[in-house]
């Protein structure tokens, strides 16, 4: 598979009221052409930070110290003027935000909007620029598209908004399309349908795709690898089915089994005891020991290396390590393995 | 026979008039038992959080009744009733940064309902406001910060416990855990549901996502453009949906299961299948508890699948 970014050893770290937090700790990636890949993890993990990092749109305070962000061989890294993202942005690499309201300008028109992608990237001009973008209105779902072209973003619902980022991003053609939670404030029929045009999209222009959320269903649906993340690090990378089937972090147990969709009415749903670390402070061994019942010594201490299950499953925790004493596997994560045929 | 907490008889609710007039919600009935986890789900737009307004007597009822405990609330009611109303009903807000007051200390927001009564002292509010505390599973001291000193999960969980202070005998939940990220979810939804398990707690909870409203709620309601199309209790709903927006609504709920979601057929509906020119569609009990809205045709052809 072609590598088109390559992330060696990152370190992300903001400027905060003279103290310094460290977003992300030394992570490495290989993001391959045309996969789709999704990111978990809980809120503050560091989802977003990674995935701006590799357009130029950290916050002010943030900066890169350490490590390198290969795009097609080049390090983004190094680009230190905005005029120089501006070959990378939309075209390149484009990113629906989280929130639809700060990535849309409010004192334009919705159409107005997409048609600039469209001029910009698509080389169209007048008539044909602004059919090109009732077009990506009408893809995304949004009803009436000749009508709602004309409309401000606070003329249209928290959900139509949404759609139209994506039909910008979408606008762009861009190589890499990064969806920051795009779906969380949709319902599910237009979730799905959403979803299933990025990946027409996905599959008819061998598009790069990059899902950040916090479900798992969507997960399941529409990733080919998964990434879980945890307080700035990796814990675990593994193909959908080895995190679903088979995954070995007790992270990613806990995560899996506070889904509702595997809890019985009346009866609690597992949740993690505690709260992520504060990052402000260095982190000694496993960030998740303190949150992990069966923590064990050598987890307050070292952190763990990346262990590999598989070539295309990692995990980095010291329960994969050979001398590690047997740790109890979770009921659900059991019932999950017998599902994918796996067994014990 | 079990206690009927609220009834919602043919109730229309329009926004606007003349021309204009917009009706969001149309002829919906049903009924809540005490103790009762009722769930209402639809689209984005379809009326979920105007019937909540309507019962919480933000919104007016154009036509039709809302009662509680036997007593009509729709329309005037007595000053002594109003007061008692707003105590007995509460609601918890889809949005947990935006509906709590910023400058005001959690202690303060979770006891504010309790002011209304002119015979409490401090001593007793202050009381009342620790137990709602713990009752979340939040520590008392946290009383004395501001709600930006806390995380999403715990901003909801003050937003339940302001609810909970007033020791409401029915609570409207509109989209309770939407905002909050999956390891909170699970917190609150158990704190949801230890309310229910020790306090019998009445609620109605609003939600798109329907996994979780098939773990949470006992019954549930279909809603689409403001009608009613199905309303049965949570197993047999999920299990049996005869009405196609039901159906079309539960194919497309995510599973966390790769191989199932590669094999998930979607099943779109288009409201313009229903021939509805002669045959008009009634909202009928079509088994014990299980109502659809349909044509005779209709509701002969979904007997059929019953069967
Ligand atoms: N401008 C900033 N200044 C200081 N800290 C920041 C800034 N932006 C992000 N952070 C911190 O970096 C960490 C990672 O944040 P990030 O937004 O990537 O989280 P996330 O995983 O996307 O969470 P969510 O699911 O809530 O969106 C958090 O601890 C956050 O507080
Ligand atoms: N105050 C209002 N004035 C005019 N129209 C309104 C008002 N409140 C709601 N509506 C309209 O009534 C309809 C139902 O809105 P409502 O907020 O009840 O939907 P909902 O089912 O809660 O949707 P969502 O899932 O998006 O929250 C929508 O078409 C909405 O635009
Ligand atoms: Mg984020
Ligand atoms: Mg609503």
């Amino acid at each position: 598979m072609e590598t088109i970014i390559s992330v060696k050893d990152l370190d992300i770290k903001f400027n905060l009221r003279g103290q310094i937090l460290h977003a992300i700790r030394g992570v490495s990636l290989d993001i391959y052409k045309g996969e789709s890949l999704a990111v978990v993890g809980e809120s503050g993990s560091g989802k977003s930070v990674f995935f701006k990092s590799m357009m130029g749109l950290l916050d002010a305070n943030g900066f890169i110290s350490g490590g390198e962000i290969l795009y097609n061989g080049r390090d983004l890294t190094k680009i230190t003027k905005e005029k120089d993202w501006m070959s990378i942005r939309g075209s390149e690499i484009a990113i629906v935000m989280q929130d639809p309201m700060t990535s849309l300008n409010p004192l334009h028109t919705v159409g107005a909007q997409v048609t600039e992608a469209v001029k910009i990237h698509q080389g169209l001009r007048g008539m044909a620029a602004k059919m090109a973008a009732i077009e990506h209105l009408a893809d995304v779902g949004i009803p009436e598209p000749e009508r709602r072209y004309n409309q401000y973003p606070h003329e249209f619902s928290g959900g139509m908004r949404q759609r139209a980022c994506i039909a910008i991003a979408i606008a762009c053609k861009p190589k890499v399309l990064i969806c920051d939670e795009p779906t969380t404030a949709l319902d599910v029929t237009i979730q799905a349908q959403i979803l299933e045009l990025i990946k027409q999209m996905k599959r008819r222009y061998n598009l790069t795709t990059i899902y950040i959320t916090h479900d798992l269903g969507v997960v399941a649906g529409v990733a080919d690898r998964v990434l879980v993340m945890y307080a700035g690090d990796f814990v675990e990378i593994a193909s959908v089915e080895e995190l679903f089937y088979d995954p070995r972090h007790p992270y990613t147990w806990a995560l899996l089994s506070g889904m509702p969709q595997l809890g019985v009415r009346g009866e609690d749903l597992y949740s993690i005891a505690g709260t992520p670390p504060n990052l402000t402070y260095p982190i000694a061994g496993d960030a998740v020991a303190p949150r992990n019942p069966n923590a064990l010594k050598i987890d307050f201490v070292s952190r763990p290396p990346l262990f590999e299950v598989s070539p295309t499953h990692k995990v980095r925790s010291w329960t994969l390590d050979p001398r590690a004493p047997e740790i109890p596997v979770p009921e659900n994560i059991l019932r999950m393995r017998r599902a994918g045929g796996r067994g014990l | 026979m079990s206690e009927k907490i609220l009834e919602v008889e043919h109730l229309s609710v329009v926004f606007g008039r003349g021309k204009k007039a917009f009706k969001a919600v149309d002829d919906v009935s049903f009924s809540l038992e005490k103790g009762e986890n009722f769930g209402i789900v639809g689209e984005s737009g379809s009326g979920k959080t105007t019937i909540g307004r309507t019962i919480m007597r933000i919104c007016r009822a154009a036509e039709g009744s809302v009662k509680f405990k036997g007593e009509v609330i729709s329309g005037k009611v007595s000053n002594k009733n109003d007061k008692k109303l707003t105590d007995q009903i509460q609601m918890i807000f889809q949005d947990p940064m935006s509906s709590l007051n910023e400058r005001a200390k959690v202690g303060y927001i979770v006891s504010e309902g309790l002011y209304r009564d002119k015979t409490l002292s401090r001593a007793a509010r202050e009381d009342r406001a620790a137990k709602a505390l713990i009752e979340v599973g939040l520590r008392t001291e946290l009383a004395s910060r501001f709600p930006h000193e806390f995380s999403g999960g715990q901003r909801q969980r003050i937003g339940i416990a302001r609810a909970m202070v007033m020791e409401p005998e029915l609570i409207i939940a509109d989209e309770p855990i939407s905002a909050l990220d999956m390891s909170i979810r699970a917190q609150v939804l158990n704190v949801m549901n230890r309310l229910k398990r020790e306090h019998a707690l009445t609620m109605i909870f609003i939600s798109h996502d329907l996994s979780v409203t098939r773990f949470i709620c006992d019954r549930i309601a279909c809603l689409h453009k403001g009608v009613l199309v199905e309303m049965a209790d949570t197993e047999t709903l999920y299990s049996n949906p005869l009405h196609p927006y039901t159906q079309s609504l539960l194919s497309a709920v995510p599973q966390p299961d790769p191989r199932a979601e590669k094999k998930k057929k979607l099943i779109a509906y288009d409201a313009s299948m229903h021939d509805y020119t002669v045959d008009k569609p009634i909202w009928c009990e079509i088994a014990p508890g299980h109502f659809v809205r349909g044509s005779e045709k209709e509701l002969e052809k979904y007997r059929g699948t019953l069967l």
